[in-house]
């Protein structure tokens, strides 16, 4: 399976990408992402990425799968498909 | 609260009728129940304008209205209010500007200017260290808004090595002088406000500039150098803005981050509503402005740390060269994807055609993906535009339209009207594709993919804004189902009660900041005893007064209400595909709205209302 992850702001300074394709060869969800990302980028990803107090994706991030909210799909537990796109977002304010 | 500690204590008040200047003591009484900016200039507003006074009339006032914070070195805080009855809707309408005008005038000796009266002949006002003048403009009439600003510093006698260091100036474009009711006033040259046409009316007065030169800032304001003042500075500084994650986006993007998320969330306005994505959304968003067009990051107002405006400028191509700033979010929307033009450089000329001659954005791209919509359809042909094939995404038509617009020219004689009156000048049914309410252009965020943002639109007290309630914020942008209308009342309601004390205080948007933040603001700098709960009091005060202004003007629950698009196009693509915001779905989301502000089922403030909220004094 291959999902695209994209980034803004600190998230591509931490990954010195603005986008990249992550394979995995067996059923994902967001949260197995995650921790792939975490993983592969290191300590800072983890930090962006998760509290450390409760393992949890940090409530302030935005995860849009394709276009929708996780939140409103199935959370962190949602599955991923082959070719998605996971938008990572940091807290907008309007203009 | 000691004048020149944090308010000036003094009003200035010009007749251009008759040439008088006065000053006035500010007025405490107001000050206490309102604050500043937003609730004090609607106040002012409210005494002196006699209901269903013509916005073009001498009798009609502009109010620039600053905020206790206003030139203090608390970082966000620099903005001013301008407050006038608008043109394109006839109600009021509030346009914040930031840049170094504000913090400027406080050093001038002034919290705000009133100005009446209606000059025979152009003139423009200067402010310095306490007294003013009119001076003759009739040698600046036609200039643009960047030869203006130039010209007015230049007659001042200084010569700052940067334009920070001396005077600072406001002023109309040929747009205002026209009064073309999408005109703005444009600040230090690139900060913009009027939506609604606040230019026009100025232009109306024969009022072409004003300048503020404040020589005795450094004692201009003593809360500048209180230790527990400029400790909590610091704190605000580390805490609300450099650690705080709400502010990233902006620190690192600006606004231009927006238009990937808009458009994954399929609520990105194309081709003037049609749809929600736009098929070159990467050669107009954040990406796409840092690979061509930056130069860098973080140009500011006065004090301020965030920092979200980008410094651009063409490198290739046919405008290269070209020198500015932005464009920002709404511009890329309405001018990129509104008018289906997928080349930013492009957008950038266009934005730089509309700051030149000092018209809004927004509105603009707004009015010409309009007609270029009416034109595909045959309801506009080349003998209404001499000539213009205005089809979306025709680029060189695109960039001629600003010019016309401002000058009234051809078919830019009717967008010059904005899209609501040019509309009903057109006829033929072109109503049924205009976006806007009371007047006011829709702006960037595609209600049939954010529900709240219907409710936001319609019930914002100037007509179509995004900035006093953003729901999209927390829905489509956050955690919340945006195709619901559940639960958009209270968002809505809640973010017009804090953008009414924030813009009071004189605060700019994009600080994250609370109430609680607000309240620790104000007592430290004004000796005030604010609480969270107490400001949530100013704020609904400030909001139902603007709505009792309305009332006042005739407007009522039938002016809350959506463009035929939103409730009968459903959008073809996306996220949203196949929505509508249905009038079941608005009608609840409106009924539970005014039952949450304590207004009757018309959207009136109830007596009861208007009695807890210390309204019973204004003017009838």
């Amino acid at each position: 399976m291959r999902v695209k992850v994209k980034y803004l702001a600190a998230a591509r300074e931490i990954t010195g990408t603005r986008e990249e394709t992550v394979e995995t060869d067996k059923p994902s969800t967001i949260m197995d992402l995650l921790r792939l990302l975490a993983e592969k980028h290191g300590q800072k990803m983890r930090d962006y990425l998760f509290d450390s107090t409760t393992g949890k994706p940090k409530p302030h991030l935005r995860f849009l799968l394709d276009g929708r909210s996780v939140h409103m799909i199935n959370e962190f537990d949602t599955m991923l498909s082959d070719e998605a796109t996971l938008l990572i977002v940091p807290p907008v304010a309007g203009g | 609260m000691r004048p020149g500690r944090s308010y000036c204590g003094q009003i200035l008040k010009v007749d251009l009728s008759n040439g008088k200047i006065v000053k006035e003591e500010i007025r405490w009484d107001w000050v206490d129940k309102y604050i500043g900016g937003k609730g004090l200039g609607i106040r002012y507003l409210f005494e002196l304008l006699e209901p269903g006074t013509d916005p073009y009339s001498p009798s009609n006032p502009i109010i620039l209205m600053t905020g206790p914070l206003t030139g203090t070195v608390a970082s966000t805080m620099s903005r001013m209010a301008n407050v006038t009855k608008s043109p394109a809707t006839g109600t009021m309408s509030d346009s914040y500007s930031g840049g170094y005008f504000p913090a400027e005038l406080k050093f001038a000796g002034f919290d705000g200017v009133i100005i009446t009266g209606c000059s025979p002949k152009p003139v423009y006002l200067t402010i310095k260290d306490g007294h003013a003048e009119l001076k003759d403009a009739g040698h600046l009439w036609g200039k643009n808004v960047f030869e203006t600003t130039d010209l007015v510093v230049q007659e001042s006698g200084e010569r700052p090595r940067h334009y920070e260091d001396g005077p600072k100036v406001g002023c109309i474009g040929p747009a205002g002088e026209n009064k073309v009711r999408i005109a703005v006033v444009a600040y230090d040259k690139r900060h913009f406000a009027g939506r609604g046409g606040t230019g026009a009316v100025m232009g109306s007065k024969n009022l072409k500039a004003i300048s503020a030169r404040g020589t005795k800032q450094l004692r201009a304001l003593s809360i500048n150098s209180e230790p527990a003042f400029l400790g909590m500075v610091r704190e605000i500084i580390k805490k609300e803005i450099q650690e705080n994650p709400d502010e990233e986006m902006l620190r690192k993007v600006g606004t231009p981050g927006i238009v990937t998320l808009s458009n994954a969330g399929g609520l990105l306005p194309t081709r003037n509503f049609q749809t929600g994505m736009f098929e070159k959304m990467e050669q107009i968003n954040s990406d796409a402005l840092a690979d061509t067009i930056l130069v860098r990051h973080q140009s500011t107002c006065y004090s301020c740390s965030i920092g979200c405006r980008n410094v651009t400028k063409v490198k290739d191509g046919e405008y290269a060269g070209l020198k500015g700033e932005g464009p920002e979010y709404e511009t890329l929307a309405l001018c990129g994807a509104g008018m289906g033009i997928g080349d930013i450089r492009v957008i950038m000329k266009f934005n730089e055609e509309c700051s030149e001659v000092g018209i809004d954005t927004i509105s603009a791209g707004n009015v010409c993906g309009w007609a270029m919509e009416l034109f595909e359809r045959g309801i506009l042909t080349t003998k209404d535009t001499d000539g213009l094939e205005l089809r979306f995404g025709n680029t060189s038509a695109a960039v001629v339209l600003p010019s016309l617009i401002a000058h009234r020219k051809g078919v830019g004689n009717v967008l010059a009207e904005g899209v609501a009156m040019a509309s009903k000048i057109v006829g033929k049914g072109s109503e049924r594709y205009a976006l806007h309410c009371k007047g006011l252009e829709y702006p960037g965020y595609d209600p049939r993919g954010t529900f709240g943002m219907a409710l936001a639109y319609a019930t914002a007290d100037r007509g179509a804004d995004h900035n006093r309630a953003w729901p999209v914020g927390y829905d489509a942008f956050g955690k919340l189902d945006p195709l619901t209308p559940e639960g958009k009342a209270k968002l809505c309601r809640n973010d017009q009660v804090r953008t009414s004390v924030k813009w009071s205080t004189t605060m700019c948007d994009f600080l994250a900041a609370n109430l609680e933040l607000c309240a620790r603001l104000l007592n430290t700098a004004c000796g005030t005893s604010y609480t969270e709960e107490s400001l949530r009091v100013v704020g609904r005060r400030i909001w139902t007064m603007a709505r009792l202004f309305s009332q006042r003007e005739g407007f009522s629950r039938k002016d809350d209400s959506m463009p035929p698009r939103i409730y009968l196009d459903p959008l073809p693509e996306g996220n949203a595909k196949g929505k509508v915001v249905s009038k079941e779905d608005f009608d609840r989301m409106l009924t539970e709205y005014y039952g949450l502000w304590g207004w009757d089922e018309q959207g009136r403030p109830t007596q009861t209302t208007i009695e807890e909220l210390a309204l019973t004094d204004l003017p009838t």
